[in-house]
This record gives structure tokens, C-alpha cells and sequence, in this order.
């Protein structure tokens, strides 16, 4: 920047362009004891300095909270919100295209030796009762819904997660060196560069692909004594049940099914114990039913989990 | 928190040595605690935490055992003090096992580690409006650095642009916040932001 330009802008202005500097270099997790040095000279020039690198860590955290309202979609006016649906959020309400798939699915494979259990290293992303997103080290992206943790151990030459709940969606950075493998209790998830959700229920796990194929192993024993893997392509659900230990395959509209990663969830004709449950890790004040008829009445629309208490009301 | 000269107090308080030294850090905390806080808050971006670490760094400076010297040695040395306890900090809350790279843990829980802080509605509806003022060349960068937490060099490929380039967009941003906040009108922010 040349002196004129330097004199013709005022003094507080030329403070603030080097506040906003130092603040995203002393932000970089990277930082050098220069950087730092550098800083503290800085600091020392003008008391007025350090006022102003306040103010601007002040806004970067109050712009945060951007994060939090960028995710739930506040525009539907409230008296559509509950007639508006939408999805088949399970595909045992599939039957058809079920059966048709199972027979395509029941594939041996050896099943690889679990030497995960032995790294120590591990870190957990813990459960919040929003939506949160995040960056996994490998530039992956991860988007966690409401009570989810998973467990992440990058050390070894794969790139291993756990999820021992919920539900989580991946954007997976591709690196045909280090497969990405999420395991879910029965099953566990190999990709090496697409976009899948892995979600746990009590009786099973589901696994929606976005974009690419993942592989899918059962990591027990199927009834006949073999292991068995299944491929999901994008467009595809795979849902498994630990009861049977099968799997069965179909297809499913995926931004709908993925709908929750905006604050919305979708539901056909889901009988009412069942939602109630999902929504349950949305919200600090837990619904219980305790009649069982009223649990097995249906429900179809979507809710906005912004709004539970309301739709809780409205029930 | 305590007030500095009650650690001062505590800390081996029949030493002559450890006086002189007490009462040179105590002047060291009076005109680098804001700094030390700020310094801190950039790693742990936590305002409470980053107060308690400030304070342990002071308490673990009085015990040490020889005087590491001049004002402007004493003040590296405290910033180092400090800059540790902050990382051990990071691994404390985390960590529960060994963690070798910490620059990319960092990465991984920025998210977590986050205060959410409540605004006042008003001052949401404020920064909301301030953001959707900007061109969409700055919206975008806004929306992948600070919203989506991508890295400088990450966002720089999405947007076919140099780290640079992304970086003048935030700071612009930044500044074009701060002057609404001020009370300036989106007109007046914006000229002084392009001057």
C-alpha cells in the first residue's frame, strides 16, 4: 500500500484493517511464537490497539451464533408447518422393491481382522442437542444431529470412526490410501470418497448414500455361519436389523431423507412412539408415552426441530 | 477469581527474593493481563477459561525458582507459561489417550470448543442484516470460513481464488461488522470499508 493511500484513510480505519489481520492470524491453530511477537509489538504501539482486537474477538465469537440459525429454516410460516409432508423416513415401508433386494445383497466376503480395538489414540466429538458440524483433521466433513458422538482414530493407515448412537452424516475427503470406515455397532461403513448417513435405531442401523458407493460389512456372523458385505450406490438406503442380521436395499429420495441436517424431520406415517423417541434428542424436556395405543397412532409431516415445544403442544 | 495480590500473598510470602520478583510480576499482570486474556481466548475461545489460565500462568510464575530477568523476558516467559497451560487445557477437556497433532485436533473441535454465547435478538437480527449487506464475493467467503469452518486454503479452492483474495473478503467483512455495530449506516460502513 503506497503513503497516500496510507494518510487519506483515517487512523481508526487503518487500526481496524490490522485488528482484523492480527485476529485471523492469531485464530490460525498454526501460529508462530513471531506471530505472537509480532502481536505483542503491535499491542504496545497503541493502547487503542489491543481495544480494538478485542472487539473484533468479540464479533467473531457473537457471529457464532450465525452458525446455530444458518442450519433451521425459519421461513415456513407456522400454520403450514405440520401438513406439509414429505418422506418415507424408514424403508421397511417399502415392501416391494424390499424383497426384490434382498436376494441381490447376501454376498461372502472374508471379514477383516477389527485391529482398531488396539489404538489407543481417540478422540470423541460429543453430543449436543442441536445439529452441529464439524471438520474432521482429514477435511472431511461430518454433521452430527441432536444426542450423536462418534469416536474418530486417524493414526492408523485407515481412517477410523465410531458411532455408538444416533445418527451422522459424512462428506468424506477422498484418499484411496486411508479408507474411511464407520462402524455401527453390527455394520460397519467403508467409503473412500463419497457422501453417506449413518444412523443407529434400537433394532438396527440405516445407511442413506448421497453421493458415490459405500460398502457395508456385518461385523457378526450371519445365520449361516458366513460374513457378509453389501454395496449401497447414491440414491440407495440400506436398512440392516440385528435381529435377523439381513439387510435389505431400496431406494430413497436423499434430500429428503437428509432433510434433519437443515433442522427438519420428515415422517410417514410413523407411528407416534417412534417419532416421539427421534425427538426426544432434540429436546432437553423428554415426552413419554405411556398409553401404548396412543404410541401406535400414525403421524405424517415434518417438524421443525426449532419449533418441538410448539409441535409437542399441537399433538 | 482471585485478585493478583492475594496469590501474591499466598505464595511463599517470607522470601525476599520471591518479593522482588512479586512485585515485578505484579506489575507485568497489570499491563498484560488484557493482552495475556486475549492471547489466550484465540486458542481456547472460552472468556472464563481464558481468565483461569491467565491466573494459573501468574501462580506458576511465583514458584518458579530462579527470576527469569528483565521486564521483557519476564513477559515472553509468561506468555509461554501461558501458551502451554492453554494447550494442556485443549487436551484436558479432550484427550483420553496421547494426542500427537494438536494443530489438527484443533481443527477438529474448533466447533466444540465454541462458547455459545445467547445474543439479545435484536443484536442477531443485527449481525444477520450486516452479512446479508455484503457483496456475495464476501457472503460466500463469510459463509465457508466462519459458517461452514473451512480452512483459508480450503475455502480458497472452492472459490478458485488465492488465500489472499479470501483473506482481504474476511477482514473487509470483519470491518464492515464492526462499523454497523458501531452505528453506522450500511452506505457509510461500506464506503469506509472500500477506501
Amino acid at each position: 500500500m503506497s503513503t497516500d493511500e496510507q494518510t487519506s484513510k483515517d487512523a481508526r480505519l487503518n487500526r481496524l484493517e490490522q485488528a482484523s489481520e492480527w485476529l485471523l492470524r492469531m485464530d490460525n491453530p498454526a501460529r508462530t511464537e513471531e506471530d505472537v511477537n509480532e502481536w505483542l509489538r503491535w499491542c504496545d504501539e497503541d493502547s487503542e490497539n489491543l481495544a480494538a482486537f478485542e472487539a473484533f474477538q468479540r464479533d467473531w465469537r457473537d457471529l457464532d451464533a450465525l452458525k446455530v440459525s444458518a442450519t433451521v429454516k425459519q421461513s415456513v410460516p407456522e400454520s403450514h408447518r405440520l401438513s406439509i409432508s414429505r418422506v418415507r423416513r424408514r424403508t421397511r415401508m417399502v415392501p416391494v422393491a424390499v424383497a426384490a433386494c434382498l436376494a441381490l445383497v447376501a454376498l461372502a466376503v472374508i471379514l477383516l481382522p477389527h485391529e482398531r480395538e488396539l489404538s489407543i489414540p481417540r478422540q470423541q466429538v460429543a453430543a449436543t442437542q442441536t445439529n452441529r458440524a464439524a471438520t474432521l483433521p482429514d477435511g472431511s466433513r461430518v454433521i452430527l444431529s441432536a444426542q450423536t458422538s462418534i469416536n474418530v482414530d486417524f493414526n492408523g493407515s485407515k481412517r477410523n470412526l465410531e458411532l455408538s448412537a444416533g445418527e451422522a452424516y459424512f462428506k468424506v475427503k477422498h484418499d484411496r490410501q486411508h479408507p474411511f470406515i464407520v462402524h455401527a455397532g453390527d455394520i460397519s461403513v467403508t467409503a473412500v470418497g463419497t457422501a453417506f448417513d449413518v444412523r443407529r435405531e434400537p433394532d438396527g442401523v440405516t445407511v442413506t448414500v448421497e453421493e458415490g458407493t459405500v460398502e457395508i460389512a456385518g461385523n457378526v456372523f450371519a445365520k449361516n455361519g458366513l460374513p457378509t458385505t453389501w454395496r449401497a450406490e447414491a440414491g440407495y438406503r440400506l436398512t440392516y436389523s440385528s435381529q435377523g442380521r439381513t439387510a435389505m436395499i431400496a431406494s430413497v429420495d436423499t434430500s429428503n431423507a437428509l432433510a434433519w441436517r437443515s433442522g427438519e424431520l420428515a415422517y410417514v406415517w410413523e407411528p407416534l412412539g417412534a417419532v416421539i423417541e427421534d425427538l426426544n434428542r432434540y429436546s432437553e424436556h423428554k415426552v413419554i408415552i405411556k398409553d401404548p395405543a396412543i404410541a401406535e397412532l400414525r403421524f405424517t409431516g415434518t417438524v421443525f426441530t426449532a419449533s418441538l415445544i410448539d409441535w409437542v403442544k399441537a399433538v | 477469581l482471585k485478585p493478583f495480590e492475594q496469590l501474591n500473598a499466598e505464595a511463599r510470602p517470607d522470601d525476599a527474593a520471591q518479593q522482588t520478583r512479586a512485585s515485578a510480576l505484579s506489575s507485568l499482570f497489570r499491563e498484560h493481563n488484557r493482552t495475556l486474556v486475549r492471547f489466550i481466548n484465540a486458542r481456547l475461545r472460552n472468556e472464563q477459561e481464558a481468565n483461569e489460565i491467565a491466573q494459573e500462568a501468574y501462580v506458576k510464575m511465583l514458584q518458579l525458582d530462579r527470576c527469569p530477568g528483565t521486564a521483557s523476558f519476564l513477559r515472553h516467559y509468561l506468555f509461554r507459561v501461558a501458551e502451554n497451560l492453554a494447550v494442556d487445557r485443549i487436551r484436558q477437556r479432550y484427550s483420553r489417550g496421547r494426542l500427537d497433532q494438536l494443530t489438527s485436533i484443533d481443527d477438529l473441535f474448533q466447533e466444540a470448543l465454541a462458547e455459545r454465547t445467547v445474543l439479545a435478538a435484536q443484536e442477531l437480527a443485527l449481525l444477520k442484516a450486516a452479512v446479508a449487506e455484503l457483496p456475495e464475493k464476501y457472503r460466500e467467503a463469510f459463509r465457508l470460513i466462519k459458517l461452514e469452518d473451512n480452512s483459508f486454503p480450503q475455502a480458497a479452492g472452492l472459490m478458485r481464488l488465492s488465500e489472499r483474495m479470501v483473506r482481504k473478503y474476511i477482514t473487509r467483512a470483519l470491518i464492515y461488522i464492526r462499523l454497523r455495530r458501531e452505528g453506522h449506516t450500511a452506505k457509510d460502513a461500506w464506503n469506509k470499508v472500500q477506501s
